[in-house]
């Protein structure tokens, strides 16, 4: 039975080698183990505390109405501090505003900065603002007042303007919508200059 | 009635300027009406009126067909002016035709219409409806 033998002598191995082996693995198994440095377990917030708790500040402060004629207006801005020289309204930076019409008109405005009043129904955006509209018109303006109760806006000063049918220039623009209508007239006055190139 | 434009040649692939006190644009219907001592400009041609209205091509609003200038109209070149009620500039013919009391001076010369069609590009004009010159003896 020369089969057996060595087959029970394999066993008889495999028993007494095996544990030995599992034994030394279990062993040394601690010295592969992560480093762990427990002053940096906690990850601190790198945020001056007192700056924060010094001006009270609202963080991505967001204002949606709907104005008379039924346009959806949402207004988002990065930061929003009260007005630092104590009047109405809160001072924001980054502001994007979006105004949709029932009849499908659409004005994104964007702006570096601002002044959003919801107490007194008006946002006025300074600081690069440029305003676009769904028919294609792209307005460049340093100051846009946006009206929040009725879609009214209005640049009081110097517009440059990208429109279908070429470039315009004007001294002042407005953005309004008839009361009964609901359509949306956008009016330049003082001193308006328009160049169409025919030949495209 | 035949008539010569020497001046009013106009280089139609150059630029429109149009100046005006103020422009409405109504967005749903895409309506321009610029108002207010309009000023159009397209090389030594300059066309004034009281309010334009802009026209479109089909449904492209990138593409200006027609300048519609009315309430009292001037076509003015360097050596001719004509004078109008109404005016239609077809931006993309090349053409001005004006209508109402055409008074159109050429130097010392003058004449009188209903219609005065006038062709940019080869600076040539038409003048009918009731023509009546007023030839200056002794003029050129």
């Amino acid at each position: 039975m020369p089969n057996e033998s060595r087959h029970s002598l394999i066993v008889t191995g495999a028993k007494i080698a095996l544990p030995m082996i599992a034994l030394a693995l279990l062993s040394t198994l601690f010295m592969f183990s992560h480093k762990i440095d427990p002053s940096a377990a906690i990850p601190y917030a790198e945020v001056d505390v007192e700056q924060l708790a010094r001006d009270a500040a609202l963080i991505g402060p967001e204002y949606s109405g709907v104005t008379e004629e039924g346009a959806s207006l949402a207004v988002r801005a990065d930061r929003a501090r009260p007005d630092p020289d104590g009047g109405r309204g809160a001072q924001a930076e980054q502001i994007v505003a979006k105004l949709e019409a029932p009849t499908g008109f659409v004005a994104d405005l964007t702006a570096r900065s601002g002044r959003i009043d919801p107490g007194g129904a008006e946002i006025t955006l300074n600081d690069g603002v440029t305003l676009q509209t769904s028919t294609g018109y792209q307005i460049a303006s340093d100051r846009i007042e946006m009206s929040l109760d009725n879609s009214h806006l209005l640049s009081p000063g110097p517009v440059t303007v990208i429109a279908p049918f070429g470039t315009l220039e004007a001294g002042r623009m407005e953005l309004s919508a008839d009361a009964d209508s609901k359509l949306h007239d956008l009016v330049f006055n003082d001193r308006v200059k328009l160049v169409y190139s025919p030949v495209k | 009635q035949q008539v010569a434009f020497g001046g009013i040649r106009a280089d139609t692939s150059q630029p429109v300027e149009v100046t005006a006190d103020s422009l409405a644009v109504n967005q749903e219907t895409g309506v321009a009406t610029f108002s207010g001592n309009v000023l159009i400009g397209q090389g030594s041609m300059r066309l004034q009126a009281a309010t334009v209205l802009v026209e479109y091509g089909q449904g492209d609003q990138s593409k200006i067909n027609r300048l519609l200038a009315s309430g009292g109209v001037t076509l003015v070149s360097e050596a001719e002016a004509a004078e109008a009620r109404e005016a239609v500039y077809d931006v993309v013919k090349g053409t001005v035709v004006l209508t109402g009391d055409v008074l159109l001076t050429q130097g010392s010369n003058v004449m009188a219409g209903q219609k005065l069609s006038v062709d940019l590009r080869s600076g040539t004009g038409q003048m009918d409806g009731r023509v009546r010159t007023i030839l200056q003896p002794g003029g050129n």
